[in-house]
């Protein structure tokens, strides 16, 4: 009996995982972007990506990426909460909203390495 | 995001490069007693040069200061084919031939780009204008003109050059200037690369940044163009085989200056200021020289020849033309470096020999 209900506790947690804020908005950016290349009646490879799929991969390794920096930074949910605003951009639906995102931006002020000094 | 990824490891790596050596400081300096002088407008310091090695396999990113020629070598690695350009307040590095990157710099800050953008495979980028407040960059391999954010290096648009293109469907676009602000003006070599690469046309398109499309075009045989930026009512095309002509910008009409008969030699390079241009020149025998050529009579008036490869000519808003001179088969033993030119009086300013960089100077961009 015991066992069965930390099954269920255990499914139960499983299902209140939030969603990655940063997935859903890759995947709005990668449709947003395509359809602004479309527009301008180029390919993938001319903004150098293979296709899509490249693009959405590069979009979330970004987000892996930028979690590191969070990580190291201790900025606990600063990625999460750039990937909503992020997301709250795109829903504009423009291509001035996606190509206004400054993808090399942080949220915070990155701590300078004090490099090789002895 | 492959900006923002190819960003990240130069930000890293940049804390552990070290401080540049000075490698060279040549004795000789410029003359500041003549009426010309040296004096640099102002805000302009410093000369930014691509350097290569002889087997173009690396390349490395060396600085001159203007007032004192005091070179600061080997600063950074560069790949073997960059580019160099300024434009706007950046200083832009075109990795070209299979490399297909440009990176983005602050001037003097070279520890690490500010941006890295990746092309599309085989776009092989050969010029950068801001126009706009968007880096249009020309490519060699594509049809199109590469239009970024420079802040972001995001594509954010593209100007179709397919009208421009011959059978092989990509028209070589190289040199790009800027005339009155808001419009470029393109050189297309057209080589056939279905047929050995033979020249199959060429000519010179007009651009609108602000629709990013082809407004006219001209028919010019391989053609690269220049300005002159104290007059940017006027373009100046030289077309191989052919000649150097003047296009008046607001007629679109052109008028013929001078032939390659009467110059002896094919014009390689040319930079311009206030009325006057500094061209690097090679005859049938492939040997350069260094003249000038008066932008309203085409009068050519030949300064010295040298015994160098002539690889290109970079003009900076003092009235000066820097050449790019490398070893040449005539003579080996002639030392690599830049020659420098005083483009209003027509005369060598480096007349004790080359500004010396351990490789080869390649491409030289001011700020």
């Amino acid at each position: 009996m015991r066992i069965r209900v930390l099954w269920a506790v255990s499914l139960l947690a499983a299902c209140n995982t939030p969603p990655d804020p940063c997935t859903s908005m890759c995947a709005t950016a990668t449709d947003r972007y395509g359809s602004c290349l479309a527009e301008w009646d180029v390919a993938w490879e001319a903004a150098g990506y293979a296709d899509a799929n490249d693009f959405r991969d590069a979009c979330d390794t970004w987000a892996w990426t930028s979690r590191h920096l969070e990580e190291d930074a201790q900025q606990d949910g600063a990625v999460d909460q750039m990937c909503r605003d992020y997301s709250s951009q795109l829903g504009g639906g423009t291509c001035d909203d996606f190509t206004a995102i400054d993808w090399a931006a942080l949220p915070w002020s990155p701590a300078h390495d004090s490099g090789t000094a002895p | 995001m492959a900006p923002r990824l190819q960003l990240l490891l130069p930000l890293l790596l940049s804390a552990c490069v070290p401080e540049a050596e000075v490698k060279n400081t040549p004795t000789h300096v410029p003359d500041t007693d003549t009426a010309e002088g040296t004096d640099t407008p102002e805000g302009l310091s410093t000369a930014v040069v691509s350097t290569i090695s002889e087997d173009y396999a690396v390349g490395a990113l060396a600085t001159v200061g203007l007032s004192d020629w005091h070179i600061t070598d080997e600063i950074v690695d560069l790949t073997g084919d960059t580019v160099l350009r300024t434009s706007g307040d950046r200083v832009f590095a075109l990795h070209r031939f299979t490399y297909d990157t440009v990176r983005i710099y602050q001037p003097g800050d070279w520890s690490a780009p500010e941006v890295e953008v990746a092309l599309a495979d085989g776009a092989n980028p050969h010029d950068v204008e801001m126009c706009g407040g968007l880096a249009f960059i020309t490519q060699y391999g594509r049809n199109d003109i590469a239009v970024i954010d420079p802040d972001t290096g995001i594509l954010v648009g593209a100007v179709d050059l397919s009208s421009l293109a011959d059978s092989d469907g990509i028209p070589e676009v190289s040199t790009m200037v800027q005339g009155a602000p808001g419009t470029l003006y393109v050189g297309a070599h057209n080589f056939d690369r279905n047929a050995d690469w033979v020249s199959a046309g060429g000519g010179v398109a007009e651009i609108d940044c602000e629709s990013q499309a082809v407004t006219h075009t001209w028919s010019f045989e391989t053609a690269d163009v220049y300005i002159d930026p104290e007059d940017t009512d006027h373009l100046y095309v030289y077309a191989t085989g052919d000649g150097l002509y003047r296009l008046d910008t607001t007629t679109r009409e052109p008028a013929f200056l001078v032939s390659e008969d009467d110059l002896g030699a094919a014009v390689v390079g040319l930079a311009a200021s206030a009325g006057q241009a500094v061209v690097t020149t090679t005859d049938d025998a492939y040997a350069y020289g260094v003249g000038c050529i008066a932008l309203d009579t085409g009068a050519f008036d030949p300064i010295e020849a040298v015994d160098n490869y002539l690889i290109s000519i970079d003009a900076n808003s003092a009235g000066e033309a820097w050449v790019s001179a490398r070893s040449h088969w005539s003579n080996p033993a002639a030392p690599n470096g830049l020659l420098v030119y005083d483009i209003p009086t027509c005369s060598a300013r480096t007349t004790t020999g080359p500004l010396s960089t351990v490789l080869a100077p390649f491409s030289v961009a001011f700020y």
